[in-house]
């Protein structure tokens, strides 16, 4: 069932591929934006480059949110899929994981570039890249509960903001203190090891509070 | 203790009299926010219950 | 089990009734409370010997504080008791403890800077405590915005009410991080700021504050309440008897 679930979502997304490029597009300007901004000495910016990039990817992955519900439950597909495949869980994680495929892998992948771009080290590269794969399945899975909540709403799109930014905290915390870390030479083992408790609680709780969002989102 | 003393707060006066002004301020505006809010909900319910009563009266006539 | 007594204190009109009752006493306790402890705290207490007399902001800072983390609990609750068992009194609760909250958040924060700039000579710090409140503060207002922009109240209770779960069940994750966070970045800069060992006189005062501010918050809240009451049930027979025409 999650497998054919799946499969319609990554072609649901594959159907309307340029809202899959914008958040990429988002993500490396805004990363670009910085030097402008701040100075394009190197030094600077190695430091605030781990800061930018997660903040920068933070943001790429909320902008995406919207393209999770927002057409299946206008159309009223989504109601239909709640009410057919027998088991709303499989629903709602078809749609998080074919979001972060669609949406935290590629960034995952872009991120070196941009690190490129923001003068960090190897080891800092390597670190952001890990800090990415363990936390942008963590922003698609939180971000659900935001997005099932506000669905249904015609402003929903700065409420969003407001509602998942704060949840968003602890995984820039640890994301970025272990890229900076790991930039300065240090062990950031213990960084990793907190974002994947994280992540491993957020997919234990996430669904239910997700499915519990849809269903009043529904009414 | 003179007053002058009492009002400079051993030169923090400033810090800590805006601290307790703003603090009334807070309270104040709780306080007449849900005053206001009450006056409205009965004006409101009073306008609609003599609105229902208007049509009640109309109806069997 | 007699569940009975569970369904009449979710009765709408019984809590409009008993808290009618109550409401004098609690808002005469605070005022007397906080009047005592205003004197305490301004005039009656010893001066600490490191902070001087800005340690007199305490007693605002410290009370205001514990509300807002205290009716955070108090909100998350109430939705979580209001989303299970589909209590409408619950509900109204949570939506009235939220702004009641999110004002002590902010003049926790308020003071918090108050008593930095003359202690730390800034007026914000990125201290753990600070943080983790101005966060508490989004948190709340992400609540009340989400709470405003349903049309529905009922579907609006339980949309906020998810959120409030999920709130808590993040709160103390976002606390210890925000700690820990702080920790690596900040030395023992602001080691100065160390609990001081209260004189007594002082514990007087913040614990009369504590409880004052308590009081008050709970009285705005079940104000609210009523008015929720009333404006929700106004179909009810016994609203327009109170209402009067």
């Amino acid at each position: 069932m999650l497998a054919r679930l799946l499969k319609r979502e990554l072609l649901r997304h594959w159907r309307c591929r340029q809202d899959l490029i914008n958040p990429l597009i988002f993500f490396l300007i805004t990363v670009s934006l910085f030097p402008l901004a701040v100075a394009p000495g190197s030094e600077l910016l190695s430091r605030i480059g781990s800061g930018v990039i997660w903040v920068a990817a933070l943001l790429a992955a909320m902008l995406s949110l919207e393209s999770m519900y927002r057409d299946d439950y206008h159309d009223g597909t989504l109601e239909l899929l709640l009410l057919q495949s027998g088991s709303p869980f499989s629903v709602v994680m078809a749609k998080i994981i074919s979001h972060w495929l669609t949406t935290g892998l590629p960034l995952v992948i872009m991120s070196p570039l941009l690190a490129v771009m923001m003068q960090m080290n190897s080891n800092a590269i390597g670190a952001l890249m890990l800090t990415l794969l363990i936390g942008t399945p963590v922003l698609s899975l939180i971000g659900s509960v935001g997005m099932g909540l506000t669905v249904g709403l015609r402003q929903g799109g700065v409420l969003l903001s407001l509602l998942v930014l704060p949840l968003y905290i602890p995984i820039l915390i640890f994301g970025a203190g272990a890229v900076s870390r790991a930039g300065m030479g240090m062990e950031y083992g213990g960084q990793i090891a907190f974002m994947g408790a994280f992540l491993l609680g957020s997919l234990s709780l996430v669904p239910i509070a997700s499915v519990a969002a849809i269903k009043v989102s529904l009414k | 203790m003179t007053l002058n003393e009492f009002i400079d707060m051993g030169g923090y006066g400033f810090y800590v009299w805006s601290c307790y002004g703003a603090a009334l301020v807070v309270f104040v505006g709780l306080y007449f926010n849900v005053k206001l809010q009450k006056n409205r909900i009965i004006r409101q319910l009073q306008r609609r219950y003599r609105q229902e009563k208007r049509k009640q009266q109309k109806k069997p006539s | 089990m007699n569940w009975q007594w569970f369904h009449r204190l979710s009765s709408p009109k019984w809590f409009y009734q008993i808290s009618g009752r109550w409401l004098p006493w609690i808002w005469i306790l605070s005022l007397v409370l906080m009047a005592a402890g205003l004197y305490q705290g301004l005039y009656n207490s010893v001066v600490d010997y490191q902070q001087g007399n800005t340690v007199r902001i305490m007693y605002l800072h410290v009370p205001a504080a514990f509300a807002s983390m205290m009716f955070y609990v108090i909100m998350a609750v109430a939705a979580a008791i209001g989303y299970i068992w589909r209590i409408k009194l619950a509900h109204m609760a949570a939506v009235s403890a939220a702004p009641v909250g999110a004002a002590m958040t902010f003049l926790a924060l308020l003071t918090g800077a108050l008593w930095g700039k003359p202690m730390w000579g800034t007026w914000w710090v990125w201290d753990a405590r600070l943080t983790s409140e101005l966060i508490l503060l989004f948190l709340y207002l992400g609540f009340m915005a989400l709470h405003q922009a349903f049309e529905d109240r009922e579907v609006a209770d339980r949309a906020a009410g998810v959120l409030a779960m999920v709130g808590i069940v993040n709160v103390p994750i976002i606390h210890y991080s925000v700690e820990w966070w702080n920790t690596l970045h900040q030395g023992a800069t602001i080691s100065k700021f160390e609990k001081p060992s209260l004189d007594p006189s002082m514990l007087i005062a913040l614990l009369l504050m504590i409880f004052a501010v308590i009081l008050f918050c709970t009285a705005i809240m079940m104000y609210r309440m009523r008015n929720e009451v009333l404006s929700r049930e106004h179909s009810k027979s016994w609203v327009k008897e109170v209402i009067g025409l």
